[in-house]
């Protein structure tokens, strides 16, 4: 275990704010034409800064002790805790690549107001970094927070037709969400008196059990909106399909995981014993939400509304990994965040690109662009391998740790969510069949540009990740495993205080 | 055998791929010789693997290590290879028949625009064929699995534009994901009881009955056979999975012969011989396995009888003889399987690829009533195409008779008369399709269009060289397993070869027979006097009569005389419309009602709280209406409101 020291605080930090400074630079004092090129240095900049965190602090203690540990508000004992272990770093460099790809995918995209547009983007990187570094309650929650503005905004000022509607729906459900949890936090603060993960982790345990339900309830729908499960999944169709392509790109990418990830540093073990108790209700609706958004995807003629249902089934396998409470099926799930953030992000940056092209995202105005566009019909039938879960790609993988491990924890939910592999060749298939296959005959059609090389190098980086995951998943689970091994720990410990006991005393 | 010589395999096709996806438009057609030389490396490696373990000189197993795969949990999945008796057998006519069908390309595909991408998905299937057959463990062989899934739609499609490719691949794609969910539910009950995934460390397990679900659980391992079946009866085209085999016939012609009919479909079979002893443990399994398999033998030849399409014909039949091939494992007979997946390699690829030559020679006509009389025209083609016909149609001693006699007789051995009718009544359903294609297309007059007829020529010889190597194989290649009726097995080489793959399986099923298997020989050669003779007379003769004689005038009439049959025949059993109807319609529907679903009930459910709170809102803004002299009214009841109140109380 690598010691942590003040130097590891100060890149900590810089990496966090550096993007909402440079978004704020960006909006005070650069020219509007020049507004990308820094959004850009600032998103690469950040990128490098979290690279140095790479194998070196990857491994938080188990107890959470902060790297960066700054009192804030001291009346309330609310302190600057953050740190990352290989589940918050791997996701931390996930958003950064991430962003830095959304910048690349709106050079063009985004010809007004380009100002306000970066200045948001960059924003929602520092909230979402947060959300992944805090180690405190409260500072979790004004993260949390951060990040729902800047994308109010995005979609508001800059999706398509119909973006107040789907706006106001997002902000609308995530906030009943998010309030929920605050609730739950002040709750567990007058019970604690103290903010910090680490000292809450303790004492949760000592509610009495009503209180612990409630909390770990309040907790479980803010995250499972933003995840989304079934039945609390109908804001993010519309929030995608209106959303710009960088705002699906890290809606999609990372925004989703906040939830998934909330449930694994938070939920479940401030709440292990609760988290048991509504594993198998929880399984139950990760399958319907497989089942269910392949069914809906497959239906829709929008691009876009089809790979925003194929999120909800495949965020549904991610949940269903977690409360499977098995390691392989967690360490599954993490990786399948990040599998998730490539096929997905990289679907979107597709859809994008043929949007900005033909101004439609109806898969009935396509057809046969595999005649005049090869380079975007190899690289988007790699993401739509990935995300179908071939072998040899990422989401074989993450799919399979969580199938195999979930087996063992209920094997008929985990055999009809296997059915979600036959789904998803149906409507992704026909996704590739309707843009790509036919003859190239319509005359709009048959003007389209290929890929410049700024965006094929985008949609290659996604690829070459989704070969290396695919092949050598080593380096990602890694990290992960420790993580998800703890979380395993705490659950079994919770459900049989006796056995743990006696495991202790073995000395295992 | 140093293992670099193993990795190159597969390898070297992938340099194929490698280099035709990324600079086709460089090489153009050097990258096709790229990859014949590449696949010809590979097909020598494989040569010397097999005949050296043939006649000694290598020792099997031969194992590769390469890296790190999955964790999961305590267990790690490896990359790795695995090469035995069977995987040598396979890797032998894989990469051979491959060599064969990419020389063939070179002339069926010139002047393709598309000439460097065909190649390099060839280069890809091949690839992945070689993975699934060296890998050692169920997700390695899975990868290869799919990956010749992903080939097989990607070529399937290669004509984007072609009405019905498109379709057909997707078709493929998702039937056989259907199958392979069936896989993954194997892998999942194997994980959770062995607790691991490696094939020979599964096998060693369950043989050392360390695993209490095989020792005491019927059902596990009856559910466990069934569900690894049910993937191949997707990769395999068994029923109730076939239906995308026939529609396969969409992608070029060197691919129907490569991938749909020598190498890819016979995976399903390779996996059960491969897990035999699994599916020894499973009597239940095993009888399915031999029900399915004769049934779909005996449909779709049947079908086979009367289609038009030659390509069709030759696509059902394959279906038919993968049926055998699955009734051979289904009665425990798996070196007979597998060798007739050999034998069938070689007559059907040269079956599929003559019927290519005619094709490309008839500027894409595939339908044999407009064909005819090529013979004359085609010698080389129409020569190879008799000798496959010999091949496919059991006729002593061709290649074909070598192995489907061996399995008749195997079946009929193992007391199953009832398969055994089945199977001999779709032999001579064999004979009869096999040839009725070779009279219609080679025989009699020519049928074909004026302008058509003029352009027809014998191919280049990059495509008769492969149809004649072919061609002899079908003749010859039984020449690898004699009948153990002639000269007690001594010469039944792959037998031999085979016999410690399947040793353990065998020794299941014959101790837990419930009787011995009939061991006669006069009744053997009675037998085989009896399905030749029913080949010739019931097959050939007929075809020859109906095909060639009497054809077109009493072939329809005595089409219309068989009414029903005919029309059963002709419309393929009516499996497509019922499955378009059923499951297609039924997926559609389902779609369409969580459509529904969600934008009504759901978000129904969310603007009446919406709407709700819109009217309250509005309750609240008739009161915040922002005028000064309300809220002073407003504050002046109140606060009297309040000292009323107050005073009342006190």
């Amino acid at each position: 275990m690598p010691e942590l020291t003040n130097h590891h605080a100060a890149l900590l930090l810089l990496m966090t704010f550096l993007p909402a400074v440079t978004g704020i630079v960006i909006a005070a004092a650069v020219p509007a034409a020049l507004a990308r090129t820094v959004a850009l240095a600032g998103a690469v900049l950040t990128f490098l800064v979290s690279l140095t965190f790479v194998g070196g602090i990857f491994g938080m203690p188990a107890d959470f002790t902060a790297a960066v540990n700054i009192p804030w508000i001291e009346r309330y004992n609310v302190a600057l805790l953050m740190g990352l272990d290989g589940l918050s770093g791997s996701l931390v460099l996930l958003t950064n690549v991430l962003i830095i790809l959304a910048v690349l995918g709106s050079w063009t995209a985004i010809a007004a107001r380009q100002k306000e547009f970066y200045f948001y983007l960059l924003l929602l990187q520092t909230g979402i970094l947060g959300a992944f570094l805090a180690l405190d309650l409260l500072l979790f929650y004004i993260f949390w927070e951060i990040m729902l503005i800047p994308l109010y905004f995005l979609i508001g000022i800059f999706g398509s037709k119909n973006r107040i509607y789907a706006t106001t729906k997002f902000f609308l459900y995530t906030m009943a969400g998010s309030l929920l949890m605050l609730l739950g936090i002040i709750a567990l603060y007058f019970h604690t008196g103290s903010f910090a993960l680490a000292d809450a982790l303790g004492a949760a345990a000592t509610l009495d059990p009503t209180a612990r339900l409630l909390i770990f309830l309040s907790f479980v729908i803010a995250f499972a909106i933003k995840v989304p499960l079934f039945p609390l999944h109908t804001w993010l169709p519309d929030a995608h399909t209106e959303a710009p392509t960088a705002g699906s790109v890290v809606l999609a990418g990372v925004l989703l995981k906040t939830g998934v990830y909330g449930l694994l540093r938070f939920a479940i073990p401030l709440f292990p014993a609760e988290a048991a108790r509504i594993a198998p209700l929880m399984m139950l609706l990760a399958v319907i939400a497989i089942i269910y958004g392949a069914l809906t995807a497959f239906a829709q003629r929008d691009m876009k509304r089809l790979v925003a249902y194929s999120s909800v089934s495949h965020m549904g396998f991610i949940v269903l990994g977690v409360f499977a409470f098995r390691e392989a099926a967690i360490t599954g799930a993490s990786l399948q965040m990040i599998n998730h953030g490539i096929s997905t992000s990289g679907l979107f940056l597709c859809v994008g690109y043929l949007y900005e092209r033909r101004h439609t995202r109806e898969l009935a105005a396509f057809g046969g662009l595999a005649h005049n566009m090869k380079l975007y019909a190899v690289l988007t039938m790699i993401m739509i391998l990935s995300s179908v879960g071939l072998p040899g790609l990422n989401g074989f993988v993450g799919e399979f740790m969580i199938l195999v491990g979930a087996y063992p924890a209920n094997a008929v939910l985990t055999i009809i969510a296997a059915t979600g592999v036959i789904l998803a060749a149906c409507y992704l298939l026909r996704l590739m069949q309707e843009t790509f296959y036919g003859p190239l005959d319509k005359d709009e059609n048959k003007v389209l540009r290929d890929l410049n090389p700024r965006e094929s190098f985008t949609l290659v980086v996604l690829a070459v990740f989704a070969l290396w995951i695919g092949l050598y998943p080593r380096i990602f689970t890694e990290p992960l495993a420790p993580v998800s091994e703890r979380i395993v720990r705490a659950v079994e410990a919770a459900q049989s205080p006796g056995t743990a006991l006696a495991d202790a005393t073995a000395g295992k | 055998m140093s293992s670099i010589w193993i990795i190159l395999i597969p390898l070297l096709p992938l340099l194929a791929f490698v280099a035709n996806g990324l600079f086709g438009r460089a090489l153009q057609r050097t990258g096709g010789w790229l990859a014949v030389g590449c696949m010809g490396g590979s097909a020598l490696i494989g040569a010397v693997i097999f005949f050296g373990g043939l006649f000694g000189g290598i020792t099997f197993p031969i194992q590769v290590d390469l890296w790190q795969w999955m964790p999961l949990g305590d267990v790690t999945i490896r990359i790795g290879f695995y090469v035995d008796q069977l995987t040598a057998l396979m890797l032998f006519f894989v990469t051979f028949v491959s060599t064969l069908v990419f020389l063939y390309s070179m002339g069926y595909m010139a002047g393709d625009p598309g000439f460097n991408r065909f190649f390099a998905y060839l280069g890809l299937f091949d690839f992945s064929m070689l993975v699934l057959v060296l890998g050692d463990s169920l997700p390695v062989l899975f990868v290869g699995w799919e990956g010749v899934g992903l080939c097989s739609y990607l070529l399937i499609g290669y004509y984007l534009a072609m009405p019905g490719a498109p379709d057909a691949g997707k078709k493929a794609f998702i039937v056989n994901r259907i199958g392979d969910f069936g896989f993954l539910v194997a892998m999942f009950m194997l994980f959770a009881s062995v607790g691991t995934l490696n094939i020979q460390e599964i096998l060693a397990a369950v043989a050392s009955g360390a695993v209490p679900e095989f020792q005491y659980s019927a059902a596990f391992v009856t559910f466990l056979t069934l569900m690894l079946f049910l993937g191949c009866t997707g990769k395999s085209a068994q029923i109730p999975l076939f239906v995308w085999l026939p529609d396969a016939m969409a992608g070029p012609t060197p691919v129907s012969a490569l991938i749909h009919a020598a190498t890819m479909v016979t995976a399903g079979v390779y996996l059960v011989v491969r897990l035999s002893a699994l599916f020894a443990l499973a009597p239940a399994t095993m009888l399915t396995i031999a029900i399915v398999a004769a049934a779909t033998a005996f449909v779709a030849g049947s079908i086979a009888l009367t289609q038009k399409d030659i390509k069709k014909v030759l696509a059902y039949s394959t279906v038919s003889q993968l049926g055998y091939m699955f009734l051979a494992c289904g009665v425990g007979a798996f070196t007979a399987g597998i060798f007739h997946v050999f034998t069938h390699a070689f007559f059907k690829g040269c079956l599929f690829l003559g019927a290519g030559s005619v094709i490309h020679a008839c500027h894409h006509i595939q339908d044999m009533d407009q064909m005819g009389g090529l013979r004359r025209k085609m010698p080389a083609t129409a020569r190879t195409f008799l000798f496959g016909s010999l091949g496919l149609a059991g006729i002593v001693p061709f290649a074909g008779f070598m192995s489907k006699d061996e399995i008749l007789w195997r079946v009929f051995s193992d007391g199953k008369f009832i398969l055994y009718a089945i199977a001999l009544v779709t032999a001579a359903f064999t004979a009869y399709y096999a040839f009725r294609a070779y009279f219609l297309t080679f025989e009699g007059q020519s049928r074909l269009p004026h302008d058509v007829e003029h352009h027809v020529h014998e191919s280049p010889w990059t495509m008769t060289l492969p149809l004649w190597i072919l061609g002899i194989g079908a003749l010859a290649a039984g020449v690898f397993n004699i009948l153990p009726a002639f000269g007690h097995g001594h010469y039944s080489a792959i037998n031999h070869f085979l016999a410690p793959v399947v040793a353990p399986a065998e020794a299941i099923l014959a101790a837990h027979a419930s009787h011995e298997p009939i061991h006669s020989f006069a009744l053997e050669i009675l037998l085989m006097i009896v399905s030749t003779v029913v080949a010739l007379v019931c097959g050939v003769g007929l075809a020859w009569l109906f095909a060639y004689k009497l054809w077109p005038a009493g072939a329809s009439r005595m089409a219309r005389r068989l009414g029903p049959l005919y029309r059963i025949s002709y419309h393929r059993w009516w499996w497509d419309e019922f499955y378009n109807v059923f499951v297609a319609g039924g997926l559609k529907l389902l779609a369409l009602i969580s459509t529904l679903f969600d934008r009504f009930v759901i978000d129904g459910v969310l603007h009446t709280v919406a709407g709700a709170a819109r009217s309250g809102s509005r309750l609240i803004r008739f009161f915040q209406n922002g005028q000064v002299q309300a809220y002073a009214l407003a504050i002046l009841v109140g606060v009297n409101l309040v000292v009323w109140l107050v005073l009342w109380y006190q």
